[in-house]
């Protein structure tokens, strides 16, 4: 006993969602389009990236790389700086993205093996990227043409600083979990109600148990497609990338899942109807949105603000996911905040099965 | 005499303060066919509802012995409620697979038995059909078979002909009585009195209690305290007098005069002899024949009783 009443639900459940072709397409497509808009948005053209040159040099050569960098709408050279430590300085503070460094005596040596030092911000990979890929093809011209060897040498910076997208992407993957995870599963239990079947399945010997890990196998499943989908259109589209481990950002995804779905179930076994039920559950995302850091960093948040989103569970997840995805963090770092996650899903699941409990059974005197 | 099937004893069921059934007993016997009667708001439904476990209630429930506060017993039942309420986004065979999986029927016996419940209700050429888009009375069907899909010892149906054409409504019945011929025990709710015809023995229930229990006769009986003679003589308030002497419980009603008997097919040909010895030749006499629809009406205080 026990998985096939599981079973039966849970096929049931994933036939009566995928029939349901409006409620499909919002499930499916809202994710889409909220990791394609922001990505847009925040990830942007790489043009005009803020760059600064040191040149020891000061060579009819060093000027030549000069103007060719310049004469690209890639990279801005904003500033000189007299020393590489200065501009590595530069880069942690985040005023400019790339350094060029074009030591003494380079016009010497240009013609066996001269060398550019480049350095990036790493945390910025793709414009890293762009950046070492440009420098890269003006020094092989420059080489062709001055009959020389160049050779670039690529230096990373490690800054904790991120592009918009990079820390908005981990948040964007707990939303929607969050959002999708409350409305799927706080409509869900209210729709059978309002349909009149979750009485005459209360009728039968389905135990609550069976119906709820049903239920929620279905909405995990028609979820993790969600997940699965932001996570390929941020990382393929816009370059985000998971620096710590993908089996920990997804356990920790189903964990925060299971929460959300928890709690759903809860709302809906109190909320008389569907409509209701997703109202609440909306209400829920809203304010965890826009307090749990989804734009900007806890820390530079208003004191009261920060002091609601230590009470919202989206803003642990949000941590973990950043935690793990940008700085690439592993358990060791991410285990308050993921014992936090586990106690919330703990609680959110166990109410939500006395809730359901009392109503399903409610057997004489006992 | 058979056994209880179903014994309720002193259910109680309380909406907050309102007391929706009150100390309500009796019990269905095993094999029968029990309605319950009674006007919107008596008590049905809620009396089902405490058998099913739906809601909380005080007082003892069983089912073939056993208490239903013990899940297993839900098996012993298949239940049809008075609103539709089954899966429309599945298709008719979606539905009834659904409902045999989470009562537990094995899956060598589900494949024959929706086979056969399709055939009995009719609805091999739906199967394949969203229930969306089933008509009213295919729908009501497609529960019936989803409530015996199971094969439970007992029906507990909700109104089961509420909005049903008249044809499907006598298909219904015959279907009911060949079941209950195969040895189900029926409890049944209506509001036809030519349904309740149809039961063995009937319950009225108004304001959550049980105001007459027995089969039609005895509630038509119970509804007067008794049946009722209606006879005329040619001196009618002579006659009067006299069976007022012999202690009959009578009077003038209309133009007739109406005595109240324990029987009145046994007691008419006394009362008869009794005013032929008098000299008082009787004109005219019948045994008044009560309706169910009258006594119903009696029991849950309507006008015309």
């Amino acid at each position: 006993m026990g998985n096939r009443e599981t079973l039966a639900v849970f096929v049931k459940e994933l036939k009566v969602v995928v029939r349901e072709k409006r409620l499909l397409a919002i499930l499916i497509m809202q994710p889409i389009i909220l990791i394609t808009v922001f990505g847009y948005a925040f990830s942007g053209e790489i043009k005009n990236v803020p760059a600064v040159i040191i040149d020891d040099d000061s060579s009819v050569a060093s000027k030549q790389i000069i103007s060719a960098i310049s004469s690209t709408e890639i990279l801005d050279l904003r500033y000189f700086a007299a020393t590489t430590s200065e501009a590595v300085e530069m880069i942690k503070r985040g005023d400019i993205q790339v350094a060029i460094h074009i030591p003494e005596g380079f016009a010497n040596d240009v013609l066996n093996k001269g060398k550019i030092e480049v350095f990036v911000d790493e945390s910025n990979f793709n414009v890293a990227i762009t950046a070492l890929n440009l420098i890269e093809r003006i020094s092989s011209s420059l080489s062709r043409e001055l009959n020389g060897g160049i050779s670039v040498e690529q230096r990373y910076i490690f800054t904790t600083k991120t592009r918009m997208i990079d820390f908005i992407a981990p948040a964007i993957i707990g939303v929607v979990i969050q959002m999708l995870g409350l409305i799927l599963s706080a409509s869900s239990i209210a729709r059978e109600r309002e349909e009149g079947t979750l009485e005459l399945i209360m009728a039968t010997p389905l135990r609550s148990v069976d119906l709820i890990a049903g239920k929620f196998l279905a909405i995990t499943g028609i979820i993790v497609v969600d997940i699965f989908n932001v996570m390929l259109i941020s990382h393929y589209l816009f370059n985000v990338e998971v620096r710590g481990s993908i089996l920990l950002l997804f356990a920790v995804q189903l964990l925060f899942l299971t929460g959300s779905i928890g709690l759903g179930l809860a709302i809906s076994a109190v909320s008389a109807t569907q409509l209701q039920g997703i109202q609440a559950s909306m209400l829920m995302a809203i304010v965890s949105i826009f307090l749990s850091g989804f734009f900007y960093p806890l820390e530079s948040m208003p004191e009261i603000a920060r002091l609601i989103a230590y009470f919202i569970p989206l803003t642990y997840a949000n941590i973990a996911f950043r935690n793990i995805m940008i700085k690439g963090n592993g358990l060791d770092v991410v285990y308050p905040y993921v014992g936090v996650l586990v106690f919330y899903t703990l609680l959110t699941t166990l109410l939500a099965t006395r809730l359901l409990r009392r109503k399903i059974s409610t057997g004489g005197g006992s | 005499m058979p056994k209880a099937k179903l014994v309720i004893e002193n259910l109680t069921v309380r909406y907050g303060e309102f007391v929706a059934v009150n100390k309500l007993s009796f019990q269905v016997k095993e094999g029968e066919i029990l309605g319950m009667l009674g006007p919107n708001g008596a008590g049905k439904s809620t009396t089902i509802k405490a058998i099913l476990g739906l809601v909380s209630f005080e007082g003892r429930i069983e089912i073939a012995g056993e208490d239903v506060s013990s899940v297993e017993v839900r098996r012993k039942i298949g239940y049809m409620p008075q609103s539709f309420s089954l899966y429309q986004n599945l298709t008719v065979e979606e539905n009834m697979r659904f409902f045999a999986s989470i009562y537990g029927v094995e899956k060598s016996e589900m494949s024959r038995r929706m086979d056969e419940l399709l055939r009995i209700a009719e609805l091999e050429r739906w199967k394949d059909k969203l229930v969306k888009n089933l008509s009213g009375g295919m729908k009501q069907r497609l529960m019936l078979a989803c409530s015996m899909i199971h094969d439970p010892e007992m029906l507990i149906l909700d109104e089961p002909t509420a909005g049903v054409d008249p044809p499907l409504r006598r298909a219904f019945w015959e279907h009911f009585r060949d079941l209950n011929k195969e040895g189900k025990t029926i409890l049944v709710t209506t509001h036809y009195m030519d349904e309740a015809e149809n039961c063995h023995r009937l319950i009225v229930m108004r304001n959550g209690a049980k105001m007459a229990e027995g089969n039609a006769d005895e509630i038509k009986r119970r509804a007067l305290g008794g049946e009722l003679i209606l006879i005329d003589s040619i001196k009618k308030q002579e006659a009067l007098r006299i069976l007022k002497s012999f202690g009959f419980n009578s009077e003038v009603v209309e133009d007739k005069i109406a005595v109240l008997v324990e029987n009145s097919a046994k007691t008419l040909p006394s009362v008869v002899e009794i005013l032929r010895k008098h000299n008082l030749p009787v004109t005219y006499a019948e045994t008044k024949k009560l309706t169910l629809e009258d006594a119903f009406l009696k029991f849950i205080g309507g006008e015309n009783g």
